[in-house]
C-alpha cells in the first residue's frame, strides 16, 4: 500500500510541476545577422545602387509608405580603402511595378578600377553588416590580338581576340566606331561568353566583323529615322572590344548551377553579419584603327538605306 | 553463405530427431470455438492417473506438441481460463502420432476472468525484445475520446513511441522516421494506418484479434522497413451467433456486426466508423475542429474441411482535416493575425486481399498464402484543388511455410510485391513536379524458433533476403532474437535480446522542418544511391517483482546509413532535392506494471508507468542535428481504479520538447548576376533558418480523465464513458508557423461523452 501511495504522490507532484511549466517560446533566433545586401558597383553607372533588407522575424512586405516596414533603421556608407574617402548613401523607398516597396540606397561616384570599397550598413544600435569588394581589372594593360583580321573564302572577315590575365570574365562586346555626315556612333555587339579560359589561360573570341555590319546598319537606320534621312554613307573608323570582369564575390555563382544550393542564405555571400552579395565589376575597353585596306574589304563606306532589310 | 548452410544443417538435424523418435507423439491445434481463431497459451496436460506426465502450451498458431510419450493410457486435458476444458482418454502405442484439432467453448459466466487473463497476456510488460503483443483487452485499458479503445492510443503508451501531436497520425518508433514503419493488416500493408486525430487508427479494439508491435529488432519474417513493424491480425467474426456493437460519441461513432453465415463454418464481421467532431464540436474553447475521418472494415472467414481456412479482408479509410486547426500569434491569442492559409491534408487507404491457411493433419505443417492490394493517396491543399498529391499502390503475394517442432518451429517464406508510386506537386514547390515509378521487391526468409536448455533459452535466428528485381540489387540480412529465463520460465527474470540488419528502398519524403506538414511523397531510393540500411540491437530485462508488480528495462540502439532526406532549403516549399543522411538512435526505457492491487473502498487498482530516455542524431551534409522526433524524455502513466461496474482512468503523458528549426528571420534572395537590376526587380522572399533543429519546443504534458460505467444484462452490455481530454487545459505546442509567426497548439480541454451497446 505504501508503494501504491508513493506512486500516486510522485504522479501528482510531477503532474503539478508539468502543468505549471511555461509553453511559450519565441522561435526567432538571430543575434548575428542584421542585413541582407544585394548590389554591385558598376563602372558603367555614375549612380551606384544597393538593396538593403533588414533580417527580421517578419518577411518584408511593404504595401504603402506609411507602413511600419517602410521605415528602415539603417545607414549605409562606403569607404574607399584605397584613397580613404567615405560616402554616405541616400535612402529611397522605391515603388516597384507590382505595387510593393523596397529599400534602396544610392550613391553618386565613379567606380575606380583596382580600388577596394567597404560597404557598411549600420543600425542605430551600431550593429552592422559589412562587405568588401575590390573592383577588378585585367592583370595586363593590353590584351592580345591573336591573329587577323582574316578574310575567308566567302569574303567573310573575322578577327580573333584573346584576353590574358582575366580570372572571371562576365561579358564582351565588339565595339565599332562608325561615322557619317553629322553621325558618330559606337556600336556594341555582344558576344556569348565562353565557360572559361582555355588551357593557356586565354579567353578567346572570334569576332565576325562582316556579320556585325547588320548591327551597325540597324543603329544607323534608327538614327536616320529620327532625322528623316533616306540614305547615309557610313565609314568604319575603329574596331575594338569592351569587356567586364567580375570580382571574387561572384565566383561561387560561376561554379554552382543548383538553384537550391545557390539560394541558401549562407551560400555565396560576402556580407559579414548578414547575407547577400556586394560585388563590383571592372570595365575595360580597347579600340584600334581600321586600316583602309580592311575597310575596303568590308565594303566601307557603305550606303545605308533607311528601309533596307538584311 | 557457409554460415547459412551450417545453420540449416543444424535445423535439419533437429527435425530428424523428431522423425527418429520411437516414442509416441501428441500434437494438435486449439482454437476458440466462437470464431475458430487459434488460441495462444492454452494448457495441454497429459496425466496418467493423478500424476501429471507432460504438459505443453499452445503457440501463436494454437499449436502444441508433446513428444516422447511413453506407450500407455493417459487422460489428455486442454484448458484455457474462461473456457470449458476438453478431456479425453487416450491409449498410446510405440510410434503413435496423434493429431488433434480442438475447439474450446467459452464459459459464459466467466467472461470477466477471460478479460483479466487477456490483460495479463497482453499487458504493458514486454515478453520479448522490442515486441509488444497487444490484445483487445489491453487496447481497451487506454481510454480515448469515445467508448471503444483504439490501437493508436495504446501504441502511444509504449516506451519509445513518439507522436508529434494529437493530430496527424505520425508515429516515430525508437528513433525511426514515419516512413520506416510498416503496418500490416492480415499480412497486407496499410501505408497510413493512423487517423488525422492521433488517438485513432484503422484498428479499433473490436476488430483486433492480436497485434504484434516490434519497436525494432524484428525477425526474419519482415523486411523492407528499417524501424518498426505493426502486424495486426483482424478478428474473424463470431461463427456461433450474431453479435455486434453500436457506439455513439462525437469524436468517433461506430457500428460493428458479426456472425455466422454458415454456422460454425463461415463468419463475417463488418465495421464502420465515422467522426462527427467537425459538426458537433465546431469551435469548442476557441479551437476549431475541422477533422473528418472514418473507416470501413470487412472480413469473411471460412473453415474449409478440417485443415483449410480462407479469409478475405477489406479496409477503407479516409481522413481530411486542417492540421493547423486554430492558429494564434506566438505572442498571445489577442495579437493573432488573420491567417487564411490552408494546411488541409487528406489521405485515403484501401486494402483488400485474401489469406489461405492450411494446417496439415498428417504432418506438423502450417502454410499460409496471402495475396492482396494496398493503396494510399495523399493530398495537401484545399479540397478539389490540392497543391500536392501523391499515391502509392502495391500488389503482392506471400507464402509462409512453418514446420512445427517439438520445441519450436522452422519457417520459410517469400513475398513478391510490385509497387507503383508517384506524386504531382505544384510548380511552386519543387523542381520536379511529377514523378511516376515502380518497384518490384522479392523478399525471402528462413527462420527458426527453438527452445533450448530445458526451455530456459528461446532463440529465433533467421535470415532475410531482400531483392530488387529490376535493379539486380540484393541484400542478405541476418536476424537474431533470443530470450533467456535464468531460473526457468516460472522464475522471476527474463532477459531478451534482438539484433538484425535491415534495408529499405521506399522512402516517404516529408519536409522534416515542417511539423505541420503531413504530406508524404513516396519515392524509391535513387539508383545512384545505396539503399537505406539500419542495424538494430536491443537488450532487455523483465522481472516479476511481486505477483502484482512487474518491471522491465530495455535498451536499444539503431544506426542508420543512406537515409534519403530532403535538403535544407531556404524556401517555404516541399523539395525533392535529396541528400544522403546517416544517423543513430539509442536509449533505454523503464517500466513498472501494477495489476489488480486492492485500493481504497475495496476497489482494485491497475497502474503502469514507463519512462524513456532516448537520443536521435542525424548527419546530413555539413549538419549534425537531432531530428524533429528526438524526444529525449518521455513519461507515460496510466492509473485505473475499478470498483464494481465503475472504472476511473487517469492518463498522463509527458514529453520533453521536440527539436525544431528556429527562424533566423526573413530576407530576399536574388540570383545576382550583373544583368540583375535591383532597382526594378523584387527578388524572392526567403526564410533564413537558424541552425537545423537547433531549437527545442516547450515540454508536452497532457492529463486525460475518464469515468466509465458498464452494465451487463445477459448478452447485452452497455457502457457509458465520460471524460475530459487535457484536463489542465495546457497549451501544448504542436508547431510554429514561422511564416506567419503563429503557433498551433494541440487540443485544448475537451469534454467527451459516449455510449456503447454491445451484443455478445
Amino acid at each position: 500500500m505504501r508503494f501504491v501511495r508513493s506512486i500516486l504522490w510522485i504522479f501528482l507532484v510531477s503532474l503539478t510541476l508539468s502543468g505549471c511549466d511555461d509553453t511559450f517560446l519565441d522561435p526567432f533566433e538571430n543575434e548575428q545577422r542584421y542585413f541582407t545586401v544585394y548590389g554591385f558597383l558598376d563602372p558603367l553607372q555614375a549612380r551606384q545602387t544597393v538593396r538593403v533588407i533588414p533580417v527580421t522575424r517578419f518577411a518584408e512586405d511593404i504595401r504603402g509608405p506609411a507602413e511600419g516596414q517602410a521605415f528602415i533603421d539603417a545607414r549605409v556608407y562606403t569607404r574607399d580603402l584605397t584613397d580613404s574617402t567615405s560616402t554616405l548613401w541616400t535612402h529611397e523607398l522605391k515603388r516597384l511595378d507590382d505595387g510593393s516597396y523596397i529599400h534602396l540606397y544610392h550613391a553618386d561616384f565613379l567606380v575606380q578600377p583596382g580600388h577596394t570599397y567597404r560597404l557598411d550598413v549600420i543600425r542605430n544600435d551600431e550593429k552592422r553588416s559589412m562587405a568588401t569588394t575590390t573592383v577588378p581589372r585585367p592583370a595586363t594593360d593590353k590584351f592580345v590580338l591573336a591573329s587577323g583580321p582574316v578574310v575567308r573564302n566567302d569574303s567573310t572577315v573575322t578577327q580573333e581576340i584573346a584576353l590574358p590575365g582575366i580570372p572571371a570574365l562576365w561579358d564582351l562586346s565588339a565595339v565599332y566606331l562608325v561615322q557619317g555626315p553629322d553621325y558618330v556612333d559606337r556600336v556594341f555587339v555582344p558576344y556569348e561568353t565562353p565557360a572559361g579560359p582555355g588551357p593557356d589561360g586565354l579567353w578567346k573570341y572570334q569576332l565576325n566583323v562582316t556579320a556585325d555590319q547588320d548591327s551597325i546598319i540597324a543603329r544607323a537606320q534608327r538614327f536616320m529615322r529620327g532625322r528623316s534621312i533616306d540614305t547615309l554613307p557610313v565609314t568604319l573608323s575603329s574596331l575594338g572590344v569592351q569587356f567586364r570582369i567580375i570580382d571574387t564575390a561572384w565566383y561561387p555563382l560561376l561554379v554552382e548551377d543548383d538553384i537550391v544550393k545557390l539560394s541558401q542564405p549562407g551560400f555565396a555571400t560576402n556580407v559579414i553579419n548578414g547575407y547577400g552579395i556586394f560585388g563590383s565589376m571592372g570595365l575595360h575597353r580597347e579600340e584600334w584603327e581600321v586600316s583602309a585596306q580592311l575597310a575596303k574589304v568590308l565594303g566601307y563606306p557603305i550606303s545605308v538605306d533607311v528601309d533596307a532589310g538584311f | 553463405m557457409s554460415a547459412f548452410r551450417y545453420g540449416l544443417s543444424i535445423l535439419l538435424l533437429l527435425v530428424s530427431q523428431d522423425v527418429l523418435a520411437q516414442q509416441a507423439i501428441l500434437r494438435g491445434f486449439v482454437t476458440d470455438a466462437s470464431n475458430e481463431q487459434p488460441m495462444q497459451g492454452a494448457t495441454v496436460a497429459l496425466r496418467s492417473g493423478d500424476a501429471l506426465v507432460a504438459g505443453a502450451a499452445t503457440d501463436g498458431d494454437g499449436y502444441f506438441v508433446i513428444n516422447r510419450v511413453a506407450p500407455g493410457d493417459y487422460e489428455v486435458t486442454i484448458s484455457f481460463v474462461g473456457f470449458e476444458s476438453w478431456s479425453e482418454s487416450l491409449s498410446f502405442s510405440p510410434g503413435d502420432i496423434r493429431d488433434f484439432r480442438i475447439a474450446l467453448t467459452m464459459r459464459a459466466s466467466e467472461i470477466d476472468e477471460l478479460v483479466v487473463e487477456a490483460e495479463a497476456v497482453g499487458g504493458i510488460t514486454t515478453v520479448a525484445a522490442g515486441l509488444e503483443t497487444v490484445v483487445p483487452a489491453a487496447i481497451n485499458r487506454v481510454p480515448v475520446p469515445g467508448v471503444s479503445g483504439d490501437l493508436a492510443s495504446y501504441l502511444q503508451t509504449i516506451p519509445g513511441v513518439t507522436v508529434q501531436g494529437d493530430r496527424g497520425g505520425q508515429f516515430f518508433v525508437r528513433g525511426g522516421a514515419v516512413d520506416q514503419n510498416l503496418a500490416l493488416l492480415d499480412g497486407l500493408p496499410v501505408y497510413m494506418p493512423f487517423h488525422v486525430l492521433s488517438f485513432y487508427s484503422a484498428f479499433p479494439e473490436e476488430l483486433v484479434d492480436r497485434a504484434d508491435f516490434y519497436t525494432g529488432g524484428f525477425g526474419a519474417q519482415y523486411g523492407g522497413r528499417t524501424s518498426s513493424i505493426l502486424d495486426v491480425t483482424a478478428r474473424n467474426g463470431n461463427k456461433q451467433n450474431v453479435a455486434g456493437s453500436i457506439s455513439v460519441a462525437p469524436f468517433l461513432s461506430s457500428a460493428t456486426v458479426e456472425g455466422p453465415i454458415i454456422d460454425g463454418r463461415v463468419s463475417a464481421i463488418f465495421s464502420a466508423r465515422q467522426s462527427f467532431v467537425e459538426e458537433l464540436i465546431p469551435g469548442l474553447f476557441g479551437q476549431r475542429m475541422p477533422y473528418r475521418f472514418g473507416d470501413r472494415f470487412g472480413k469473411i472467414h471460412a473453415l474449409l474441411g478440417g485443415s483449410h481456412e480462407l479469409s478475405f479482408t477489406f479496409l477503407d479509410t479516409d481522413d481530411r482535416g486542417d492540421i493547423a486547426g486554430s492558429k494564434k500569434s506566438v505572442f498571445g491569442e489577442n495579437e493573432a493575425a488573420e491567417i487564411n492559409d490552408s494546411t488541409e491534408v487528406a489521405w485515403e487507404n484501401r486494402v483488400y486481399g485474401g489469406t489461405w491457411i492450411y494446417r496439415s493433419n498428417r504432418v506438423p505443417l502450417v502454410s499460409r498464402v496471402t495475396a492482396g492490394r494496398s493503396e494510399m493517396t495523399n493530398a495537401f491543399g484545399p479540397e478539389g484543388s490540392p497543391e500536392r498529391e501523391a499515391h502509392v499502390e502495391s500488389v503482392e503475394a506471400s507464402l509462409r511455410l512453418s514446420w512445427l517442432l517439438d520445441r519450436g518451429d522452422i519457417s520459410i517464406g517469400s513475398t513478391l510485391r510490385k509497387t507503383d508510386l508517384g506524386y504531382t506537386l505544384d510548380d511552386l514547390f519543387t523542381e520536379f513536379t511529377t514523378s511516376a515509378e515502380d518497384l518490384t521487391e522479392l523478399q525471402a526468409y528462413a527462420e527458426t524458433t527453438l527452445d533450448l536448455l530445458g526451455d530456459r533459452v528461446l532463440i529465433n535466428p533467421g535470415v532475410h533476403l531482400y531483392m530488387l528485381t529490376e535493379r539486380s540489387q540484393s541484400w542478405l540480412e541476418p536476424r537474431l532474437r533470443a530470450s533467456v529465463w535464468p531460473t526457468g520460465k516460472e522464475g522471476r527474470h527474463q532477459i531478451n535480446a534482438s539484433w538484425g540488419i535491415y534495408h529499405q528502398t521506399l522512402t516517404g519524403l516529408t519536409d522534416e522542418r515542417d511539423l505541420g506538414n503531413l504530406f508524404t511523397a513516396w519515392i524509391t531510393t535513387p539508383e545512384d544511391q545505396e539503399a537505406m540500411r539500419s542495424m538494430h540491437g536491443i537488450l532487455g530485462w523483465n522481472v516479476q517483482i511481486q505477483p502484482w508488480l512487474s518491471g522491465a528495462v530495455e535498451t536499444f540502439y539503431k544506426d542508420y546509413d543512406h537515409i534519403t532526406a530532403p535538403i535544407f532549403s531556404a524556401f517555404p516549399r516541399f523539395t525533392t532535392t535529396l541528400q544522403e543522411a546517416s544517423g543513430a538512435a539509442y536509449g533505454a526505457d523503464v517500466r513498472l506494471n501494477l495489476e489488480n492491487r486492492p485500493f481504497l473502498q475495496e476497489s482494485l487498482l491497475d497502474a503502469s508507468v514507463s519512462y524513456t530516455w532516448s537520443t536521435v542524431e542525424y548527419e546530413a551534409g555539413p549538419y549534425t542535428y537531432n531530428p524533429a522526433h528526438d524526444r529525449r524524455h518521455q513519461l507515460n502513466a496510466l492509473l485505473h481504479a475499478q470498483k464494481g461496474d465503475v472504472g476511473l482512468t487517469v492518463q498522463w503523458q509527458f514529453g520533453s520538447g521536440l527539436p525544431f528549426t528556429e527562424s533566423g528571420g526573413f530576407d530576399v534572395w536574388y540570383l545576382l548576376t550583373p544583368d540583375v537590376d535591383v532597382n526594378t526587380e523584387a527578388g524572392v522572399d526567403r526564410i533564413v533558418y537558424a541552425e537545423p533543429f537547433g531549437g527545442r519546443q516547450p515540454t508536452y504534458s497532457r492529463v486525460d480523465v475518464w469515468l466509465e460505467r458498464r452494465v451487463e444484462r445477459g448478452r447485452y452490455i452497455g457502457t457509458l464513458r465520460a471524460g475530459v481530454l487535457n484536463l489542465i487545459n495546457r497549451n501544448n505546442l504542436f508547431y510554429y508557423d514561422l511564416f506567419t509567426f503563429s503557433r498551433v497548439d494541440q487540443l485544448p480541454l475537451i469534454p467527451s461523452v459516449g455510449f456503447k451497446m454491445e451484443l455478445r
